[in-house]
C-alpha cells in the first residue's frame, strides 16, 4: 500500500473522530448548562467549548454565543470546526478513494453534504440539538461502513490508528478541561451535586455516563470517572484500550509479525505501558500532570507512526 | 401551452398529433422538429423512429411532476457518489456541482453500431501503424502522402520516441473519438483525442443512473452492457507489460484530486484495483520505476498516465513540472516500464493531422475507410486559407492543438470585428487552424428543467475504443454528450454541456 495513501486514511480517520467529538461536546456542553440555576455554569460551558474546539480565548464579557457555536460548528474560516473537520476528513477519503468501499465513500460524501448544506439560521435558532445529533449519527454510520465493508486488512489498520489516536487525544483533552470547568464551579461552592453533574456531563461526553453507573453502581465521583474514562478494561472508549488496541494494529501492520526493540509496536508498548500498571490513588496527587504527560505521549506515538509509514 | 398547426411555419412540424397518445404527454406537447437537421428520435412524418418508440411511450406516461421526481433522484444519486466537479470561484473550498445528465436515453440499433464499432477498430489500428512509422522510418512522409512540414512543426511531435517501439507496437491504447451524424443522416468523424480521452467513467455512471431511475423499462431492452470496460482496460495494460514480467504491477498516474477528471481516475484504478498513484509516490531507481509503500520500495510495470507528456519527466520534459516521475522517460526507453498511452501520441490527433486520416487508412491498411471525416481545410494549404477567409462566416475554426472546446470560432454567430480578429489570427500562425463547414449535428429530445418539458438539442457521441496487445475493443455505446443550451454546438462539460446514457439495443 502506498505510503501517501496510508497517510491520508489515518488522518481520515483522525478528522472523523475529531468531528464526532466536537459535536457530541457542544451539543452535551450547551444543553447541559441550560437548566443550570447558576448562570455562570452556562458562561463556563461556553468557555469550555472555545477550549475544547481550540479557538484563541476570549475573555468574558466578549463571549457571543451565536458566536461561539456558529463558529465551533459550521464556519468554514476556523480550521477547528465541524464543517473543517469533516471536510478535512472527506478529502482525505477522496484522495484515498480508491482504497474504500463504495459504502463508505459514500456514507462520507453525505454526511459533508449533510453539514454544508446545513441553514445556518435553522442552526442559530432552533437546529442546534438537531444538526449535532445527526452530526454525531451520521459519525457512527459512516463508524459502521469502516468495520463492516472494508477488509480489515492494512489500510483498515490506518484508518483504525487514526481513529484510536484521536479518540484518545480527545478525550484526555476533554477530561483536563472538564476537570479544569469543576475547579472553577467549585470555587462558586454550589454543592456536591453540582459538582456530581458535571462528572456526568463529563461522562456524556465520552459517551460513557451510563456503563460507568452500572459499572460502579453509583453516581459518579473524581475517582470513578477517571478511574473509567483511563483505565477501565472493558469500555471500548477507555484511553488504555484505544492504546492496547493501536499497538496490536501496529503488530498487524509489522510484515513478519515478529517484534523487537527497534520496531514501533515496541517503542509504543513501551510508552503505553504505566496506563497498563497505574491506579487512580497513583495519579491522584498530581492529575492534571500525568494527564498532559499523557496527551503528550499519544502525540508523540503519532509523530512515530507519521515517521516510520509517511515520509 | 400546446400550438396550432396553423402557427407553425411549413418548416416546423408538430411531432404530436392528437390521435396519438404522446400527445396527451404535457413533456413532449411542444416538441418541435427543425427543418433541415436531424432528429435522432422522431422523424419528418411526425412519427417516432421504432428505435425509440417503447422508450418515449414510457416517458409520455408520465407527469411533469413525477418526471421531476426522477430527475431529482438521479441527480441525487451523482451528488452521493461524488460524481462532482468544483468550481473555486465562490469558495476556495469549492463550489459542486454535478454533470447535468439528461434521462431520455440515445438509442442506436447494434446494426448501424457495428459499423461504427469496425470503423473505430479500423481507425486505431491505422493510428497505431502511422505512430510508429512517424517514428521509425518515416515511409508516408517519404512516400509524400503526408507533408513533412505538417509533422514537423507539430507541437506534440516527440523526439524522445525516435527510434523506439513500445510493447505490442501500440502507441494509442485508449482512444477517444467523437462522431457527429450530420444532417444528411450520416455519422461523421468530428475529432481524434489520442493523449488523455477522459469521459468514460460517465458512460458507467450513467448507466448505473439509469438502471435504478428506470429499472422497469431498462429491463424490456436488450441494452449492451459497457461496464466491463474497466477489466478490458485492466487485460489491455497487463498485455503490453515489459518483456519478462510474469505478474505485472500496473498503476493509473493522476494529478491528483483538484484535477477535473479525479474521479475517473479514482473510479477506474479502484475498479481495476490497481494502485491511483501521484508523481511523488514514484521514482526511478537504475532506470527502473518504483512505488513508495509503506513496506518499501515496490517495482511498477506498466503507468495508465492520465498527465500530458509535458509533465510526465522534468528531465525530458517541461523542467518545472511537479507532477510527473523525474527519470521515467529514461526508464521507459530502456523497457523497463510501459507508459500508456505512450508519450508523442499527440502528434496523430493533431486537428491539421487529422485531415489526412483517411489517407492514411488507406496508406496503411490497403481500405477505404469505413467512417468519413467531416470536410476540413487546412489554414496552412494557401489554396484551403484563400477560401477559408473568404467564406469565414459559413465556417468553424478550430485550433489544430486543443481540447475542450477551447478556442472554437463560429462564423455563424461573429460579428464583422470578431471575424477580421479570427482573420488576423489565421493570418498570424496558419498551421495553428483548420476549418469545416458548420456541421448540423443532430438533435435529441432534452428534457429542459427551466421549462418543463422536453425540447430538441445538439448531441455528439465521444466513443472509447481500447487497444493492446492481441486485445481490441470498443465501448458499446459511449458517451452522449448534449449542448443544453438553445441552438447551441458546443457540447463540451466545460462550457454548459451535459450527458445521456447511450443504449445500444438489439432486437
Amino acid at each position: 500500500m502506498l505510503s501517501r495513501v496510508a497517510n491520508h486514511l489515518y488522518w481520515m480517520g483522525r478528522y472523523l473522530e475529531r468531528t464526532d467529538h466536537l459535536a457530541r461536546y457542544i451539543n452535551v456542553e450547551y444543553f447541559g448548562s441550560l437548566d443550570s440555576p447558576e448562570p455562570r455554569q452556562h458562561l463556563i460551558a461556553l468557555k469550555s467549548i472555545i477550549d475544547m474546539t481550540g479557538m484563541p480565548p476570549v475573555e468574558d464579557h466578549d463571549i457571543n454565543e451565536e458566536e461561539v457555536l456558529i463558529t465551533a460548528a459550521l464556519d468554514d474560516k476556523n480550521p477547528v470546526s465541524i464543517i473543517s473537520s469533516l471536510y478535512a476528513c472527506r478529502e482525505n477519503a477522496r484522495s484515498a478513494r480508491e482504497s474504500l468501499s463504495k459504502e463508505l465513500w459514500e456514507a462520507i460524501n453525505n454526511f459533508y453534504i449533510f453539514v454544508s448544506g446545513y441553514p445556518v439560521d435553522v442552526y442559530k435558532t432552533r437546529g442546534l440539538f438537531d444538526f449535532t445529533t445527526h452530526v454525531m449519527q451520521h459519525c457512527a454510520n459512516v463508524r459502521g461502513r469502516i468495520m463492516f465493508t472494508l477488509m480489515h486488512d492494512i489500510s483498515w489498520q490506518f484508518i483504525q490508528m487514526g481513529l484510536l489516536i484521536e479518540r484518545s487525544a480527545q478525550i484526555v483533552r476533554i477530561m483536563i478541561s472538564k476537570l479544569n470547568d469543576i475547579e472553577e464551579l467549585k470555587k462558586l461552592k454550589l454543592g456536591q451535586y453540582m459538582e456530581a453533574q458535571q462528572y456526568n456531563i463529563l461522562l456524556d461526553c465520552v459517551e460513557a455516563k451510563d456503563m460507568c453507573h452500572k459499572y460502579y453502581s453509583n453516581w459518579p465521583e473524581r475517582h470513578a470517572t477517571v478511574d473509567f474514562l483511563l483505565f477501565n478494561p472493558y469500555f471500548p472508549k477507555s484511553v488504555v484500550r484505544s492504546m492496547l488496541k493501536l499497538k496490536l494494529s501496529l503488530e498487524k501492520i509489522q510484515s513478519n509479525g515478529l517484534i523487537t526493540q527497534k520496531d514501533i509496536a515496541f517503542q509504543v508498548g513501551k510508552l503505553i505501558s504505566p496506563l497498563e500498571y497505574v491506579e487512580f490513588s497513583d495519579i491522584e496527587g498530581d492529575l492534571e500532570k500525568f494527564l498532559e504527560d499523557t496527551l503528550s505521549k499519544i502525540y508523540l506515538i503519532s509523530d512515530l507512526i507519521v515517521k516510520k509509514y509517511f515520509t | 401551452m400546446r400550438r396550432r398547426l396553423e402557427d407553425l411555419s411549413l418548416s416546423q412540424i408538430l411531432i404530436v398529433s392528437s390521435m396519438d397518445p404522446i400527445h396527451d404527454s404535457i413533456l413532449f406537447q411542444n416538441y418541435l422538429t427543425r427543418s433541415g437537421q436531424f432528429d435522432e428520435v422522431f422523424a419528418r412524418n411526425n412519427s417516432i423512429k421504432p428505435v425509440y418508440s417503447d422508450v418515449i411511450g414510457a416517458f409520455s406516461s408520465l407527469s411533469p411532476d413525477e418526471y421531476r421526481q426522477l430527475n431529482e433522484f438521479a441527480k441525487k444519486s451523482f451528488l452521493s457518489q461524488g460524481i462532482t466537479f468544483a468550481t473555486y470561484n465562490q469558495n476556495p473550498r469549492g463550489i459542486e456541482r454535478i454533470f447535468p445528465f439528461d434521462l431520455l436515453p440515445r438509442i442506436i440499433h447494434q446494426q448501424e453500431w457495428g459499423m461504427i464499432e469496425r470503423g473505430m477498430l479500423q481507425r486505431a489500428q491505422a493510428m497505431d501503424l502511422f505512430l510508429h512509422d512517424l517514428y521509425n522510418g518515416k515511409k508516408i512522409l517519404k512516400d509524400k502522402i503526408i507533408p513533412v512540414e505538417l509533422i514537423h512543426s507539430s507541437n506534440h511531435l516527440c523526439k524522445f520516441m525516435e527510434g523506439f517501439t513500445p510493447p505490442g507496437s501500440t502507441y494509442c491504447h485508449i482512444s477517444g473519438t467523437d462522431l457527429i451524424r450530420h444532417a444528411d443522416g450520416e455519422y461523421y468523424i468530428l475529432e481524434d483525442n489520442l493523449r488523455c480521452p477522459s469521459g468514460v467513467s460517465y458512460v458507467l455512471a450513467n448507466r448505473e443512473a439509469m438502471k435504478k431511475t428506470f429499472s422497469q423499462l431498462f429491463k424490456q431492452f436488450n441494452v449492451a452492457s459497457v461496464m466491463n470496460y474497466p477489466s478490458v482496460l485492466l487485460e489491455v495494460l497487463q498485455s503490453v507489460c515489459p518483456a519478462g514480467v510474469d505478474e505485472p504491477v500496473c498503476v493509473l498516474l493522476t494529478p491528483g484530486v483538484y484535477n477535473s477528471a479525479y474521479y475517473e481516475h479514482s473510479f477506474l484504478a479502484q475498479s481495476m484495483g490497481v494502485e491511483l498513484v501521484e508523481g511523488r509516490d514514484l521514482y526511478v531507481d537504475h532506470d527502473f520505476v518504483y512505488m513508495n509503500t509503506v513496506y518499501g520500495p515496490e517495482k511498477v510495470d506498466v503507468v495508465y498516465r492520465r498527465i500530458d507528456d509535458d509533465f510526465m519527466d522534468p528531465l525530458v520534459f517541461r523542467t518545472d513540472s511537479v507532477l510527473g516521475v523525474p527519470g521515467i522517460m529514461s526508464a521507459y526507453r530502456k523497457g523497463n516500464v510501459t507508459l500508456v498511452n505512450a508519450p508523442g501520441t499527440g502528434v496523430a490527433d493533431d486537428k491539421a493531422v487529422y485531415t489526412y486520416v483517411p489517407d492514411i487508412i488507406r496508406y496503411y491498411l490497403d481500405q477505404e475507410p469505413i467512417l468519413q471525416n467531416v470536410p476540413t481545410m487546412r489554414c496552412g494549404d494557401e489554396k484551403d486559407r484563400q477560401y477559408v477567409l473568404e467564406h469565414l462566416p459559413e465556417l468553424v475554426v478550430k485550433p489544430v492543438d486543443q481540447s475542450g472546446g477551447y478556442g472554437v470560432f463560429i462564423g455563424q454567430n461573429a460579428t464583422r470585428e470578431e471575424l477580421d480578429q479570427q482573420k488576423q489570427l489565421i493570418l498570424a500562425s496558419p498551421r495553428e487552424y483548420i476549418a469545416q463547414p458548420i456541421m448540423a449535428l443532430s438533435l435529441h429530445a432534452t428534457f429542459i428543467e427551466q421549462k418543463n418539458q422536453f425540447e430538441p438539442r445538439h448531441i455528439d457521441l465521444r466513443t472509447f475504443t481500447l487497444k493492446g496487445k492481441d486485445v481490441q475493443y470498443v465501448l458499446s455505446g459511449g458517451l452522449s454528450r448534449v449542448a443544453l443550451k438553445e441552438g447551441s454546438l458546443i457540447v463540451n462539460s466545460s462550457q454548459g454541456g451535459g450527458s445521456k446514457d447511450t443504449w445500444i439495443v438489439n432486437d
